[in-house]
């Protein structure tokens, strides 16, 4: 890109630059999934104003939610408007997604507490280790949205690229087509999510030492396909009215103009080479937490934090996955894998619940969860590392 | 990021999860699976989507690369793993050739400087030999390097004279 077209974006759409290249270059090595997700927006440049204003209206909307649904005030699954809302939001623009869970995080921490009933049991806890678990809790339940608003709209996307509709499809029936597709993904990653979310938000309740409340898990567990309805439908308008405006908009060399400095900046992120130490402990420390409200007693946390070291390290370093069988599996779309690590997931995580349905413990629930791990790090072989040395990186840009 | 500050973050998260995991020890496991779950198979596809979200949706470790990062003219395009590799192959080949382009240009021009030299040594062969030449009183040639030789042709084209009156003026 030369550098005339490189200040066109920065010059013509200041803000819509900031939310789509220069927040998500600062993001890029602290969170890169967050940073995609800023990047996510930038195809609503397509009209004025939107991709600028549209973070700032969603960080407005976050902050007021809780007024606007006092259902969200304990924990935000109570509330199926709220849920709907965030996967819409997300779907549409990364950007917007984002600002509307960060500025209901912000509303929630500083409300954390407040108004709510805790059990004597709790109360008698030192000050020091209720905070501990108070605010535990809620890094759960943040980092669970967070799948629900950062990765899934960017993971359904990457899954529907993989697929070559347009060797099988009618030129004119293929923006169709992809919509389809985006939409399915997506309802099937909420679906998954909302079934997830029966277990995995009960730390924001029982390490309070309290009871999940019916209220807080019915939404997630009987009213779904609203959540999945809402994600289909969103997914469909978006890619509808992309490919609309790639094709008629006259702010379309706009949107291409921020997505080529983005790629540009991502590119060189992409050829920077980490530790497997670096790669293993993030992952390690991601799915401890998030598989928390599966666990019994400590050593299950114990368990999850040694199997996936163990599963991360042969993924990625020590025994890697051989290359026949990398070779493979890439040869299947993502989306198809997924669907078949689900099923093969149930099909182990039935035998397990079966035969230690009786421990009436989340133990067999637990295990399944694992195998089921398994199963995906063996269907998504990691990408083999950059072969670009960082120095060459820094030295192209 | 400075690697000190990235292993100062990572060590204060994964002290603040072995914080946590006692949290997890003292939790009141409240509910049986009967409490969440009715039958045996809503548990089983609730391990399988727990499973899922924190593989898939969780780690980032499904190796389907990075969100936005690949700009689309369409609103679809070749992506995922194969893509991600092409880029890097892309990016490393375009080095290769810079690299490639370099060397080609550094011998090009190394060779340009031997064959200046070659000439040159050869015309100051020529010239000491055309010197002694005219010192003989043999004839001269109409052109050539003892043309620009002090005391040269003055209408000829490169004579001093003419360099020197270009100098003055």
């Amino acid at each position: 890109m030369d550098v005339a077209n490189k200040g066109a974006s920065a010059s013509a759409d200041p803000l819509a630059h900031f939310w789509s290249v220069r927040l998500p270059r600062r993001l890029d090595p602290w969170a890169p999934h967050l940073a995609d997700a800023f990047a996510d927006g930038s195809w609503t440049t397509a009209w004025r104003g939107v991709a600028g204003f549209a973070p700032i209206g969603a960080l407005a909307l976050g902050l007021l939610l809780m007024r606007i649904l006092p259902a969200t005030r304990h924990v935000y699954t109570e509330s199926l408007t709220f849920m709907a809302l965030i996967i819409a939001t997300a779907i549409l623009s990364g950007a917007a997604g984002a600002m509307l869970l960060f500025g209901f995080i912000v509303v929630d921490l500083l409300g954390a507490g407040s108004g709510w009933n805790f059990r004597g049991v709790f109360l008698s806890l030192p000050l020091i280790v209720r905070w501990i678990l108070l605010y535990g809790s809620l890094l759960v339940s943040y980092l669970l949205l967070g799948l629900l608003a950062i990765r899934m709209p960017l993971l359904a996307r990457r899954m529907v690229e993989e697929v070559e509709v347009d060797r099988f499809v009618y030129t004119a029936a293929r923006p169709v087509a992809r919509a389809a597709l985006f939409g399915a993904s997506c309802g099937l990653l909420v679906w998954i999510w909302s079934q997830a979310m029966i277990m995995l938000i009960r730390p924001v309740f029982t390490w309070l030492l309290d009871h999940p409340t019916t209220r807080a898990i019915q939404p997630v567990q009987l009213n779904w396909e609203w959540l999945v309805a809402v994600a289909v439908l969103a997914a469909g308008a978006r890619i509808l009215l992309e490919d609309r405006v790639a094709s008629r908009s006259a702010r379309a060399g706009l949107v291409r103009d921020l997505r080529q400095q983005r790629s540009n900046d991502a590119v060189l992120i992409v050829g920077r080479p980490r530790s497997i130490v670096g790669q293993v402990l993030p992952q390690v420390g991601l799915i401890t937490l998030l598989l928390a409200g599966t666990y019994t007693s400590w050593l299950d946390a114990l368990l999850v934090a040694v199997v996936v070291t163990g599963l991360a390290l042969w993924q990625r370093g020590i025994g890697r996955l051989p290359g026949w069988w990398a070779a493979a599996v890439r040869r299947v779309p993502a989306i198809a894998r997924f669907v078949v690590g689900l099923v093969a997931g149930y099909w182990l995580a039935n035998m397990m619940v079966q035969r230690l349905w009786g421990t009436e413990t989340f133990r067999p629930v637990l295990l399944g969860a694992l195998l089921t791990l398994a199963v995906f790090l063996l269907l998504f072989p990691h990408p083999e590392r950059s072969t670009v040395p960082a120095s060459q990186g820094r030295e192209a840009a | 990021m400075k690697p000190w500050v990235w292993w100062v973050l990572w060590t204060a998260f994964a002290f603040g999860i072995v914080l946590l995991v006692p949290a997890v020890a003292l939790a009141d496991n409240c509910s049986g699976l009967l409490d969440c779950f009715e039958n045996i198979r809503a548990a089983s596809a609730g391990a399988a989507a727990a499973g899922a979200a924190a593989g898939g949706l969780g780690a980032g470790g499904l190796g389907l690369g990075r969100g936005s990062n690949v700009p689309r003219d369409a609103p679809t395009g070749p992506s995922g793993p194969e893509h991600e590799r092409a880029r890097q192959e892309e990016q490393r080949r375009r080095m290769e050739e810079e690299y490639a382009r370099q060397q080609e240009e550094a011998a090009r021009r190394a060779q340009q400087e031997a064959q200046r030299r070659a000439q040159q040594t050869a015309a100051d062969a020529q010239e000491q030999t055309r010197g002694i030449t005219d010192l003989t009183g043999r004839g001269r040639s109409p052109t050539g390097p003892m043309d620009q030789t002090p005391g040269g042709d003055a209408d000829s084209p490169g004579s001093n004279v003419e360099r020197d009156d270009q100098t003055k003026r």
